[in-house]
């Protein structure tokens, strides 16, 4: 059981933190691009029919 | 010629599906605690009944399979899908003992459409349920995104090099670090941190939406799971439909569509390879098919005129969108509004959406980004080597992580399991207009069902033929697994009956 | 023929009986009909038919009231479980089924028992207005009411511990705790773990 602990704390290590941050916040700005894509084109859509 | 297994196969079988059974049988403590927080006597009975029933075989199988011996790849493969059909069998046992369920094979469905991450039901009667059996049914979906698998691997395995064989055959292969354990420690870091981020946002949300603090907290983590596994359970009969609010919908497509990244690619942007976002060619796959499917679905319910400004319409198409592509299943419309509202063209559009389905690797199911990539890159290749002399050697690669020259061997692989799917598409599709439904919504539903996303167009209901429910059941499976492990635990079987000695 | 060809044959044509004979639809025993005129099934059948026009609705009162400011989101279910749920012991009849109602927050406060587990919620009818898809509410399916009225109240509905299911809990696990311990003895033992390395 110890090793396996100590490997998973090597994952917890403060310093490693800002990066896992800023790959959290790269996955969300990616989705709300795509969100805004289909804004945009919902925006599109409606004023073409129209 | 197939060898027939000898005893030893059994065994090392039988101790390592053993293993994978016990692990999901200690999984039912959660459910069990929270039944007991809130006082549902009856409910904690089940969960005993059910952690029981799980130890009982985990230990018996140990009793019965004592070997040392190590897995090579064929018991992988079985194990996983193995344990998978028993984990099944016990696991629906809290389902089918709190009498919300018609029929036992109700039971496993549900409990096979949880593993799978899929998110139809049979349950009847939903909102009354207990708040022990609505966290067992999200429990069980997330848990099964994170492969029920790795979550024995993690716990219960001593570190063997046979574990990366088992894990293989849940679907998972890819290595982000040198051991198996190590890259089952790395998903669980990303889902974990992401349950407690997406768990808050939502609760902190749904307080503000009017629920009290418990209520939302317990619905947060479970749309949460539902969300990140790609699943698509909610707590109520309406799906996300309850909550009426923006914020929730926008929060819950961010889990729904982290979701359903491949893992390689979380740990890529979690060690500093941003640029990873742009560059992998499931994400480039991923945008290009969501927002062409999305375009579909906005400009045929524009023309419609069924939703009444752009917003509506942003809010409406996007999200069924974003669920089906992402193969969660969420949904803020009535199932039956997909065909009494969005009509054939929004069905069309949502139906290929879910066939090709989340990244590899993943929570998610479906053809699978990855391989629409390397099919579409293979299919320029041709052309170019067309339009080129004959004497050119025309190459061409892909980036996933890294660059990946694109061979034969690859594309040939893309191809079998693509045409594999499409063949299970067709066959629930067929059967399902074969028992009256109409063609399109027995597709849709087929699909939905196949590609684990869960979205329903009303084809699924405690009253369809048992038949349909036993397909649809196989066809979660063999979706979820990829086929190979499924084929090898029937080849196993033929094997022990036909094999060569 | 051979025999590989056969027995395929065989196969095909006992899974197109099977597929052909196993349409038999269970039918669930709850006979409970939506006191609605136009239930919530009708709505969502034809959205159109009903667009802005009046409707009564009637049924329980289900999960929670969620207040955001003047007014409430409730939700009222008119299926087969609205009179009794079946953790009382009514039998099973599909999914449940309801409609999303928004109301001032005033009206939606007369509801004093929501339906859930532990509880069958209070029976409400409201007068409102029904949207196919609702500008206000990002395009939802619901009804604008203005009244709400209780009609019948709530009550508790407590599940009991089942005596069978309890001794089936207490076997199995003595059962479990039983191959544990032997399992632990085998392994002190080594009983197993060298014949079949």
């Amino acid at each position: 059981m110890t090793p396996r602990e100590s490997g998973f704390r090597a994952l917890l290590r403060r310093e490693k933190w800002p990066q896992y941050v800023g790959g959290m916040l790269t996955e969300t700005a990616f989705i709300l691009v795509l969100t805004a894509i289909a804004f945009v084109l919902a925006v599109v859509a409606q004023a073409v029919v129209r | 010629m197939i060898l027939r297994p000898r005893k030893e196969d059994h065994l090392v079988i039988g101790k390592y599906t053993g293993k994978v059974v016990t692990g999901v049988g200690l999984l039912m403590i959660v459910p069990l605690l929270v039944s007991a927080f809130f006082g549902e006597w009856d409910t904690v009975v089940d969960f005993v009944i059910g952690i029981s029933a799980c130890l009982v075989f985990g230990f018996g199988t140990q009793l019965l399979c004592r070997t040392e011996r190590d897995l090579n790849w064929s018991h992988g493969l079985v194990v996983a899908s193995g344990s998978w059909g028993v984990a099944t069998i016990l696991g629906a046992l809290p389902h089918f003992l709190s009498g919300h369920e018609g029929s036992y094979l109700d039971a496993m469905f549900d409990v096979m459409s949880g593993y799978t991450t899929t998110g139809l039901y049979l349950l009847q009667d939903l909102d009354h349920i207990s708040m022990g059996l609505n966290m067992w049914r999200h429990l069980l979906t997330y848990a099964g995104g994170q492969g029920i698998v790795v979550i024995a691997l993690t716990f219960l395995f001593k570190g063997t090099a046979g574990a990366y064989k088992v894990y293989v055959g849940e679907g998972k292969d890819e290595r982000l670090l040198p051991n198996v354990v190590q890259t089952a420690q790395a998903i669980w870091l990303v889902s974990l941190t992401w349950l407690i981020v997406g768990t808050l946002a939502l609760f902190v949300t749904g307080w503000s939406l009017g629920q009290e603090p418990v209520r939302a907290f317990f619905h947060a983590m479970w749309v949460f799971m539902g969300a990140w596994s790609t699943g698509g359970f909610a707590p109520q009969s309406y799906n996300t439909f309850w909550f009426h609010s923006l914020t929730f919908e926008t929060i819950s497509i961010v889990i729904m569509i982290a979701g359903s990244f491949n893992f390689a690619l979380h740990w890529a942007l979690w060690t500093g390879k941003r640029k990873e976002v742009i560059r992998n060619v499931e994400t480039i796959s991923f945008a290009v098919t969501l927002s062409v499917t999305t375009l579909i679905a906005t400009f045929a319910l524009a023309k419609a005129g069924v939703y009444p400004d752009a917003m509506t319409l942003f809010r409406k198409v996007f999200y069924q969108l974003a669920s089906g592509h992402t193969t969660t299943g969420f949904s803020t419309i009535y199932a039956r509004a997909f065909v009494t509202q969005w009509g054939p063209i929004g069905l069309i559009a949502t139906t290929i959406a879910m066939a090709i389905g989340a990244s590899a690797c993943s929570t998610g199911g479906g053809i699978k980004g990855i391989r629409i990539g390397v099919m579409t890159k293979a299919f320029f290749q041709d052309v170019r080597r067309i339009l080129s002399p004959e004497s050119a050697v025309v190459r061409a690669k892909y980036h996933h992580i890294r660059d990946v020259m694109l061979d034969d061997g690859i594309v040939r692989t893309s191809m079998t399991i693509t045409i594999a799917y499409i063949t299970l598409y067709g066959l629930t599709a067929v059967v399902g207009a074969l028992y009256g439904y109409d063609f399109l919504q027995a597709a849709f539903e087929g699909v939905s069902a196949v590609s684990n996303t869960g979205l329903s167009c009303g084809v699924t209901s405690p009253a369809m033929p048992s038949l349909m429910k036993v397909l649809y059941i196989v066809g979660m499976w063999l979706g979820r697994l990829e086929f190979m492990s499924v084929f090898a635990l029937v080849g196993y079987g033929v094997a022990i009956i036909r094999g060569r000695r | 023929m051979n025999r590989r060809t056969l027995a395929l044959l065989g196969l095909v044509v006992a899974l197109t009986a099977a597929l052909l004979g196993g349409g038999c639809m269970p039918q669930a025993g709850n006979p409970q009909k939506s006191p609605n005129e136009a239930s919530s099934g009708t709505l969502v059948e034809s959205p159109k038919k009903y667009d802005g026009t009046s409707v009564t609705f009637e049924g329980e009162a289900i999960g929670e009231v969620m207040v955001r400011g003047d007014m409430a989101w409730i939700h009222v279910n008119d299926d087969a479980y609205y009179l009794e749920n079946v953790e009382e012991g009514a039998a099973l009849g599909g999914y449940n089924s309801g409609m999303a109602i928004w109301l001032p927050a005033e009206e939606a406060a007369k509801i004093t028992l929501v339906g859930d587990y532990k509880h069958e919620g209070d029976v409400v009818k409201i007068e409102g207005v029904f949207n196919a898809a609702c500008a206000e509410h990002g395009g939802d399916l619901d009804i604008h009411a203005t009244s709400l009225s209780i009609v019948s109240e709530g009550r508790s509905a407590v599940d009991p511990v089942k005596v069978v299911k309890l001794l089936w809990a207490i076997g199995l696990a003595f059962l479990a705790w039983v191959l544990w311990f032997t399992n632990r003895k085998w392994d002190d033992w080594g009983i197993g773990s060298t014949t079949s390395r």
